[in-house]
């Protein structure tokens, strides 16, 4: 039995976007890319730092242990929450001098005579570290601040005062009573990754079909496909072909990412906080399957009506107009996951794809919420896909006029044949 | 014997613009069949309206028996005026999905494929981008996508363009052979001698309506007188009744207008002292009746729109239409 058309169209625009060079430079620079970024800027942070500040209470010991010199008497007790043989006294400079000297630690504090009244404390490393004190000083107060209070809680409030900060708006209550957990200086990553990835993603494999039509269209290809293929069937194999590249475009760059947040972690000590367990990867999929469908198919539309990719890109950003809010929204997205504008974007349909995977990836969002943003998506994704199969037309694939408003206007009232 | 093509009264409009008014015709099996046409007359537009590529506006047409379904799509060649294939593809895939597109399956279009390419001496060729190819190399792999299904329609416009003299003579041969095996055939093209080489009937489409239809040889004896072989010095080009004239070895050929009398033209050549070695009625070339056909559907539209425009005039100017 034969294969039908659609799925001939679709094997054949995988099997050839997959062989072409500029699929896989696209596919694999950008994250060759990152991952070099982020393993230069920990070779860059290690030999800068040394090693991080204070660890996570209850984190497990993964760089050198810090030595102190207390002349002042402060240190009597070792503060709880730090993992054990962490933090290491030693009686005198010589033998703190040694142990540094010898690698056994990555550096000492010398807590002088009167230190808490004058709050002078000489930290010694064997490098210069100009990077160094960032954070990795917090231990120290930490560990001088636990032996004032003799209380971890409010020793740890000393470092950081403002360890969870939850915003309530004037305007109304937040929808979500769950407190935002602080992910640092660094916070930001998780969301701007997400944002960033689908993006790139759903405009790339999306100007795949764009290119594709125009392409038949240049090579003068159309009329002989349209000979043994209906125009919607032809497109239909298109988007399904091309659904499989997007995909695999996806996993290199999840994948890369992936990749290089973990090593942000590890560099920053940062607690980035990822959500994406087996259920929103699920609805994350299906937004971002659904997105891909709707925007690759407004684009492949265009390609229809375009002479050529080059006029067709004149028109390629309004189409992705939409998409481009969350990228620059995405400080809301990072600090306010629930709040109002990141709600709206992850409902809307045309931002829905890269907002709500967004929030999905660092909060957890109301089952409600992910259902109707998908059910919105998918309506708008039909609607569009539908809408586009009217550009799909024999008259506009063959045409070579010129792309114009009255033109577009002209394909979306006609009644198809 | 049942047409495997049957086209009635077609019409299609573009907005305002009428691309084909009135085209009706008939191609059988076994036959090569002519579609003539000045560019722009409607002739790409009847066929593609032929092959469901466009919906007709107006008219009837059948296709292998009936209303082109799946099935019958598949059983139809084509090789269109635009060329076009995947240039950044490689040829042998390129074709093996073509036709697969038509319904064949890869290991059988592989096994087909390997044939044609040998005969049409791409077989070395086979795994380089079609953009490398040169244009005849390209047109001859695009003949081979409309033939590789062995389909039994086959349309092609403009099959020789491109194409030197030996491959020329190939092409001729394969439109030939396929005509042999029962095949329908359709050919468009300009050029009035492979016309008159290879097709019994024909139909000429002007201003998209038929204007001319039926077999070669009955058009050229209805059109016989249209034609002089003249010998001679002098100038032919503006004597009345003469449409077109042209150097043929060392005599003159000159198309006439439909009804025009020889005699009459042989007589203003003399009152113009034009030196008449020799003079006689020729048989009239398809290029010849071509010329007069089209030559004379301009002027009747010329003269049509002159009379419209004198009657325009004379109403804007406040005169009785029919005085003067």
């Amino acid at each position: 039995m034969r294969a039908p058309r659609s799925v001939l169209v679709a094997r054949n625009e995988m099997v050839t976007t997959l062989a072409r060079r500029s699929f896989w430079v696209m596919a694999l620079l950008f994250p060759a890319i990152i991952i070099a970024f982020s393993l230069g800027s920990q070779l860059i942070v290690q030999r800068t730092t040394g090693n991080s500040g204070l660890p996570e209470p209850g984190t497990p010991q993964s760089t050198a242990p810090v030595g102190y010199v207390d002349q002042a008497g402060l240190l009597v007790e070792q503060p709880r929450g730090l993992p054990a043989g962490f933090l290491l006294s030693f009686p005198d400079e010589v033998q703190a001098g040694e142990a540094l000297a010898a690698g056994r630690i990555a550096r000492y504090y010398l807590l002088p005579p009167g230190a808490l009244e004058t709050g002078g404390i000489v930290r010694v490393e064997t490098d210069f570290r100009p990077l160094s004190s960032m954070d990795v000083d917090s231990l120290m107060r930490y560990a001088v601040a636990f032996n004032l209070f003799q209380n971890q809680d409010r020793a740890l409030a000393y470092v950081e005062p403002s360890r969870t900060v939850q915003l309530r708006a004037l305007a109304g209550e937040e929808s979500s009573s769950e407190p935002i957990p602080d992910q640092g200086p660094l916070g930001f990553l998780v969301p701007f990754a997400v944002v960033f990835i689908m993006f790139f993603v759903i405009t790339t494999t999306g100007g795949f079909m764009l290119q594709s039509v125009a392409r038949e269209k240049e090579n003068r290809t159309a009329e002989v496909l349209l000979v043994s293929i209906r125009p919607r069937e032809l497109m239909l194999g298109k988007l399904l072909g091309l659904t499989v590249v997007a995909l695999v475009q996806l996993a290199f760059w999840v994948g890369a990412t992936t990749l290089a947040l973990g090593r942000a972690r590890e560099i920053f000590g940062a607690v980035l906080h990822v959500q994406i367990g087996p259920a929103s990867f699920v609805w994350a999929l299906f937004y971002f399957l659904l997105g891909y469908l709707l925007y690759a198919s407004a684009l492949g539309a265009l390609g229809a009506l375009a002479p050529g990719s080059r006029e067709a890109g004149q028109f390629t950003m309004v189409v992705l107009l939409p998409l481009l809010a969350p990228l620059m929204l995405n400080a809301a997205l990072a600090e306010a996951p629930n709040g109002t504008a990141s709600i709206i974007m992850s409902l809307f349909p045309l931002t829905a794809p890269v907002a709500m995977v967004a929030r999905l990836a660092v909060v957890p969002v109301p089952w409600w919420q992910a259902l109707v943003g998908l059910a919105g998506l998918a309506a708008t994704a039909y609607l569009l896909v539908m809408l586009s199969a009217r550009f799909f037309r024999a008259d506009t694939l063959l045409s070579g006029a010129g792309l114009s408003w009255a033109r577009l206007r002209g394909a979306v009232r006609r009644v198809p044949t | 014997m049942r047409p495997a093509v049957r086209v009635e009264h077609i019409a299609k409009s573009f907005g305002s613009v009428r691309a084909v008014t009135d085209v009706s015709f008939e191609v059988f099996p076994g036959e090569i069949f002519g579609l003539l046409g000045p560019n722009g007359a409607g002739k790409t537009t009847s066929i593609r309206m032929m092959l469901d590529i466009f919906r007709s506006d107006a008219g009837c047409i059948e296709i292998l028996g009936g209303a082109l379904d799946p099935a019958r799509r598949d059983r139809i060649g084509y090789l269109p005026e635009e060329r076009g294939l995947y240039k950044d593809q490689r040829l042998e895939p390129t074709l093996v999905y073509l036709a697969g597109l038509k319904g064949m399956a890869e290991r059988v279009a592989r096994e087909g494929l390997r044939g044609w390419l040998e005969r049409l001496d791409l077989w070395e060729h086979r795994h380089r981008k079609i953009q490398e190819l040169s244009r005849g190399m390209q047109q001859k792999a695009q003949l081979i996508a409309a033939l590789l299904h062995e389909p039994d329609l086959l349309v092609v416009d403009e099959p020789f363009s491109g194409l030197d003299p030996l491959n020329t003579r190939l092409v001729k041969e394969i439109i030939e052979e396929q005509a042999k095996a029962g095949r329908a055939v359709i050919m468009s093209t300009h050029q009035m001698y492979q016309v008159e080489a290879l097709c019994g009937r024909i139909a000429l489409i002007d201003e998209g309506r038929t204007v001319l239809y039926g077999q070669v040889r009955e058009i050229k004896r209805e059109f016989s007188g249209n034609a002089l072989s003249v010998q001679g010095e002098g100038d032919f080009a503006g004597i009345p009744g003469v449409l077109e004239v042209r150097r043929e070895d060392d005599r003159w050929r000159l198309a006439l207008e439909t009804g025009a009398d020889p005699q009459m033209v042989l007589r203003r050549m003399i009152e113009r002292s034009v030196v008449i070695e020799s003079f006689e009625l020729a048989e009239p070339s398809l290029d010849d009746i071509f010329v007069a056909v089209v030559q004379e559907g301009q002027g009747a539209r010329s003269g049509l729109a002159q009379a419209e425009g004198r009657l325009v005039a004379k109403v804007q100017d406040g005169g009785q239409p029919g005085r003067g």
